[in-house]
């Protein structure tokens, strides 16, 4: 019974995150968005806990402890201070509109499915959607990345995809040995650190952190 | 022979620090190129037993003759660039474009960027192998923004984005390949690659074709194969030289190197599933880098896209995966990788003394400069492919080893890319040469000007010409590294 009940939250996180992911792509505005990136990072922190507390891995804990600091408190408070001091414009710009990109999302979704359809037939069933979602997840992030113009729009599509990809990590193999992930957010960490920096380059130089100013360099 | 590892790793430290320490504009010019000058010939002292066969195998270090070749390359490019720098940046410094402040960090996260790459190849899990390549993602970013200019900032982001996506999703293949272990590999030591190739039969075949393209598209994204190549013409023609020789050179290979050893196990457990991916991304990059060569007016890019080219022909001949085609393969790489430098020197040289990357302004290189047209002209001969030199060689063995498994039409569209390749480069390049020179070029000189260009030469014309029978055993020592079976 306890297993059923754990398997069941573990795929509620999971579902929750993709449906952050999904009204990320449906915001307009910059501020909501960043909140959905922190609820979303919320989930997976929870999603880590419940891995940790069913499997006994402990090292899953720190996991979630670093999710929790990092992506819920620090990241959205770092991109909500670039934001601030860049005067950045309030609204996020898009290359296709709204209901094209949850059409599109829709079709990452459905992709995704197809795709991890081989796999996860032989696979337990705590781990069954997670896959899937985890590869929906990365493929809506990739594409807010391809259809948001603004730079730090761009910089909330990677780290949604990270999400994504933190998310395969925990469910598919109970986390990989701890010093992966320990890694793989001081990675994140250090490339928010230089997008930041970035970020702040192209407002001096273009007066707006709207990247589709960054159209310079052609053939 | 764990000893040679620590003191390699000691003097990278040092070296680092000591780059960092110094303030003095000229004495750091010059303690940095010695400093690299040591990284290579510690390197050359661990290497050459390992290039013969012994393997390292010591804790977290574990080293075979793949990563010996890949290391050394990257200790002899590193050290050619960093003399290089010390002309090129030393120029920039005194006309005031480098300030006092900026040259000290270029020096400091140049050495630091020579040694990430280096560490990359040293490792025995492919997890820290993931770590060392997105490391040098972070350090050469700076590198590549280094001037404060539009277009190298929005060429150092378009860098440090599209890279981090790759290296996400190339990390996401390795959790899938790390899901494949379970029940076959302790967990502890399951992204060890010599415990990965021992147990490559037993993987859960459904998850590792998944990865394997995850892993070929993500890390591809570094190696700049075609269509996720946007970043490479950018961020190289936009890069120092000093630095677009390093970046293209051996940063690409660093990220090839992730490939190859993944490909290694899934050829294992999978025969001609990673080598057919590698085949489709060869072609498309070679066809489209054939294409961009010809049209391109940028000096800089059009050298960009002939390494989008060479690392196309390198993806063929694993994709061919025959062990001739293999060792052909890291034969074109090598070839490439101490070619390609010269041309992005000389093309230094030249941006510096006319001001303008536009091919078109540039004119009578010939006579304003007769060493670096010559070396230009050498260097595009050497890069097409004509004999006596490296690549010739190279390519000649991956064609031999595609007629040998009985792939033909592979050759014949080698060719003919190659043949377009051939005519762009060479109608790009020598109207430059020829005709009379603006009043405003100069002739640049000096011994880190010419010094780098003639090691470089002298190696691409060694390599082409005397094949050192040692040489050649690396080599094959090292493709059969990749596949894991020893003759």
């Amino acid at each position: 019974m306890d297993q059923l009940i754990s398997a069941n939250l573990v795929d509620l996180c999971a579902v929750l995150m993709l449906l952050t992911s999904v009204m990320a792509v449906a915001t307009t505005r910059m501020k909501p968005l960043i909140t959905l990136f922190s609820l979303q990072s919320v989930f997976l922190a929870a999603e880590a806990f419940i891995v940790a507390y069913t499997s006994g891995e402990s090292h899953i804990y720190i996991m979630c402890a670093l999710t929790l600091v990092l992506k819920v408190v620090v990241m959205p408070r770092m991109l909500l201070y670039i934001m601030g001091k860049i005067h950045v414009d309030k609204e996020v710009d898009l290359s296709i509109g709204i209901p094209g990109s949850l059409l599109a999302s829709g079709f990452m979704i459905f992709v995704s499915y197809y795709i991890a359809e081989p796999l996860i037939s032989t696979m337990e069933t705590v781990e069954r959607s997670c896959l899937a979602i985890s590869l929906s997840i990365i493929l809506i992030g990739l594409l807010m990345m391809c259809t948001r113009r603004k730079a730090i729009t761009e910089t909330i599509g990677l780290l949604m995809m990270e999400n994504g990809l933190f998310l395969g990590a925990i469910a598919l193999s109970h986390g990989m040995p701890l010093i992966v992930e320990i890694a793989a957010f001081f990675d994140v960490m250090v490339a928010v650190i230089i997008i930041g920096i970035f970020a702040n380059r192209i407002n001096k130089s273009f007066n707006s952190v709207d990247t589709s100013f960054l159209r310079r360099l052609k053939e | 022979m764990n000893a040679d590892i620590l003191v390699l790793v000691a003097a990278m430290v040092a070296s680092s620090l000591l780059c960092i320490a110094v303030r003095n504009r000229k004495a750091v010019s010059t303690v940095m190129p010695a400093c690299s000058l040591l990284l290579l010939a510690l390197c050359l002292n661990l290497c050459v037993p390992v290039l013969g066969g012994e393997v390292v195998d010591d804790g977290v270090f574990w080293m075979d003759p793949l990563s010996a070749v890949f290391m050394l390359l990257v200790a002899f490019v590193g050290f050619v660039a960093s003399l290089y720098s010390r002309a090129y940046i030393g120029l920039e410094a005194e006309e005031g474009v480098v300030s006092r402040r900026e040259n000290g960090v270029y020096y400091s996260l140049l050495i630091v960027f020579i040694s990430v790459m280096m560490l990359t190849f040293t490792v025995r899990s492919m997890a820290v192998v993931w770590l060392g390549i997105g490391a040098t993602t972070l350090v050469s970013t700076f590198l590549v923004g280094f001037y404060s200019r539009d277009e190298s900032t929005e060429a150092a982001w378009k860098y440090i984005i599209l890279c981090s996506v790759g290296i996400t999703i190339a990390l996401f293949g390795l959790t899938l390949v790390y899901a494949s272990t379970v029940g076959v590999i302790d967990s502890d030591h399951a992204l060890d690659w010599p415990a990965l190739m021992e147990h490559a039969s037993e993987l859960d075949p459904n998850m590792m074709r998944m990865a394997m393209v995850l892993i070929i598209v993500g890390f591809g994204t570094k190696v700049g194969f075609f269509p996720m190549h946007t970043w490479l013409p950018d961020a190289h023609s936009q890069a120092p030289s000093p630095i677009s020789g390093l970046l293209s050179a051996v940063l690409l290979n660093c990220a090839m190197y992730g490939i190859l050893r993944f490909y290694g196990v899934s050829e294992v457990l999978d025969p001609g599933f990673a080598s057919t991916i590698m085949l489709v991304f060869g072609f498309l990059s070679l066809g489209a880098a054939a294409f961009f060569i010809i049209t391109s007016r940028d000096l800089k890019r059009m050298l960009a896209y002939s390494s989008i080219e060479n690392m196309g022909l390198i993806a063929i001949g694993f994709g061919i995966g025959t062990p001739v085609a293999i060792a052909a393969a890291l034969l074109q790489m090598t070839a490439h990788s101490v070619t390609k430098p010269i041309l992005f020197f000389s093309a230094g040289n030249v941006i510096q003394s006319y001001g303008t990357r536009e091919m078109s302004r540039i004119r009578g290189v010939s006579r304003s400069m007769p060493f670096t047209a010559a070396a230009l002209a050498v260097g595009t001969l050497a890069i097409v492919g004509c004999p006596p030199f490296s690549v010739f060689v190279g390519e000649l063995s991956l064609m031999l080893g595609a007629l040998d498994s009985g792939m033909a039409w592979a050759v014949a569209l080698t060719v003919a890319l190659l043949a377009i390749v051939f005519a762009g480069m060479a109608r790009n390049v020598f109207p430059m040469l020829s005709g009379e020179p603006p009043e405003y070029a100069r002739d640049l000189r000096g011994f880190s000007r010419t010094a780098p260009l003639v090691i470089l030469i002298v190696a691409t014309l060694a390599l082409g010409l005397f094949m050192a029978e040692s040489v050649s055993d690396w080599i094959g020592n090292a493709a059969s590294s990749v596949t894991g079976v020893f003759p």
